[in-house]
């Protein structure tokens, strides 16, 4: 489950696992380690997409990332159990086109309400 | 806002409408070019950001900036605090009708621009900030002249403090308004003074420290009421605890470099996050050995404290919109922009936020 694990510096901890593990262990960080999710970060790799949860557990900031590839682009949602990830989920389905299954309010986040369909401005083709 | 005559019973919480694409931006611009970027998110936090952004890339080149270079930063940021509580502060002092407050703390404010224009040179974007430390030194004949006017400053907040404690018609239209419960504060993943007035003690300058916060001792500030008194003797606190790290920084200011040239950042990721005014300020930044970065992510702090709105507001009458909203220190150019949707009629309306302000007046604290 856990595909790497890297501790660059004290405080920090990267650790990348498969896309259909996050919702698991995001509810894991959140209930079982009183984690708070400080924001989640979406990528354009190319061949595919790169998201990373940012969570704070008393001061270490734990990184969790998962590629989704692009032809599937779509991951369960962890709003459910994270409510503060309401937002940044929206955020990255604006700007990159990635769906977040479950998610309790899918609408738009942060671009115009005329914006065009399939128009992402984070990806890079 | 979902209202029932006057009474808020939901509220949607719309943002875009400043959209500039920043991290789009960011991608196309060198490193060296996204500080100056990074710095122009806010025109009252933008210590936070360009620090925020140079930490995250110094990890990744995994350099050590030199002492007096940290130390430099700490006193820009702390003085950036300053400024952005006092602003604020005059900002409630406004809504709740004390027009007086709002010109004296705007006034003694200056104080603090003075004292930032002398040491970078500006008044807002420092343009201090470099990636391996700062650009430019705090001179021998600099640091007499600082203490005296933080001196000054610290008298005139004292007194602030004391009118916010006692006056009672300010208390009657601050407390028991507004209240966020430490479990929603918690359940939110709310930051900043916004949370630790209701109780939650997460401060990152000791959370998880940066720059030389490890080295100046300070107290973290909380409340327990959640009220907007409460974020408003937080914030009021916080200033003065910050005129106090900013004068030992100054004393304690080692000597040395104030830079470490970097010749090319490597490939690589790092997330970084500094204690901004408005509270936790993360930035998230991957490289790939280029001029240019793969991507920049920012999250700043005002964004993770918007779902605050909905315990402050639902319940209350639309005239507390204004201080409801003013009280979690939105990063926005004031928001003048409430849409009112009638529940029961569904009749929407744009209602100027100087009438809400009129009606939060007239209703005198009820």
């Amino acid at each position: 489950m856990l595909l790497s694990i890297s501790l660059p510096r004290e405080k920090r901890i990267f650790i990348e696992i498969p896309r259909k593990a996050c919702r698991k262990v995001a509810e894991k960080l959140r209930l079982g380690f009183h984690g708070r999710l400080s924001t989640i970060t979406g990528m354009d790799l190319g061949s595919d997409f790169k998201i990373v949860y940012h969570f704070d557990i008393k001061g270490v900031l734990v990184n969790v990332a998962t590629k989704v590839p692009k032809a599937i682009a779509r991951i369960d949602s962890i709003t459910p159990a994270v409510p503060s990830a309401n937002f940044y989920e929206r955020e990255i389905t604006d700007l990159l086109g990635i769906n977040f299954e479950g998610h309790p309010e899918p609408k738009r986040a942060i671009l115009p309400d005329k914006w065009p369909e399939r128009r992402y401005p984070l990806r890079k083709w | 806002m979902v209202v029932t005559g006057e009474e808020i019973v939901d509220v949607e919480v719309r943002v875009g409408y400043v959209h500039r694409g920043i991290e789009r931006l960011a991608e196309e611009r060198t490193i060296d070019q996204d500080i100056q970027l990074m710095e122009r998110i806010c025109g009252i936090c933008m210590q936070a950001h360009s620090q925020c952004f140079c930490q995250a890339v110094e990890e990744i080149a995994d350099i050590q900036i030199p002492e007096r270079a940290e130390y430099i930063r700490v006193i820009a940021s702390e003085l950036n605090r300053v400024q952005s509580h006092l602003l604020w502060l005059g900002i409630i002092a406004h809504e709740i009708g004390f027009e007086t407050m709002f010109m004296l703390t705007w006034a003694e404010r200056e104080k603090v621009m003075d004292i930032l224009e002398m040491i970078t040179g500006n008044r807002a974007q420092y343009a201090i900030t470099a990636i391996g430390g700062v650009r430019r030194n705090i001179s021998k004949e600099q640091c007499p002249a600082i203490t005296a006017k933080l001196h000054e400053l610290k008298r005139s907040v004292e007194r602030f403090k004391r009118i916010f404690e006692t006056d009672q018609t300010i208390r009657r239209r601050l407390r028991g308004r507004g209240i966020i419960s430490r479990e929603e504060a918690e359940q939110l993943d709310l930051v900043g003074p916004t949370a630790r007035a209701s109780g939650v003690t997460d401060d990152i300058r000791k959370l998880d420290p940066y720059s030389a916060y490890d080295e100046l001792s300070f107290q973290v500030i909380t409340r327990n009421e959640g009220d907007i008194e409460a974020r408003t003797l937080v914030r009021i606190d916080e200033v003065l605890e910050s005129i106090d790290i900013v004068s030992r920084a100054v004393e304690a200011l080692p000597a040395g470099e104030i830079i470490r040239l970097v010749k090319a950042i490597p490939a690589g990721e790092a997330a970084s996050r500094i204690e901004a005014p408005r509270g936790e300020d993360i930035h998230y930044v991957k490289t790939n050995g280029s001029l240019y970065p793969d991507r920049v992510k920012v999250r700043s702090p005002t964004i993770a404290n918007l779902p605050a709105i909905r315990p402050i507001l639902i319940g209350q009458t639309v005239a507390e919109i204004p201080i409801g909203l003013a009280s979690i220190d939105p990063c926005f150019s004031c928001t003048d922009r409430i849409t009112l949707v009638d529940n029961l009629s569904k009749r929407t309306e744009i209602p100027p936020i100087e009438r809400l302000r009129q009606m939060y007046l007239r209703k005198d604290g009820k």
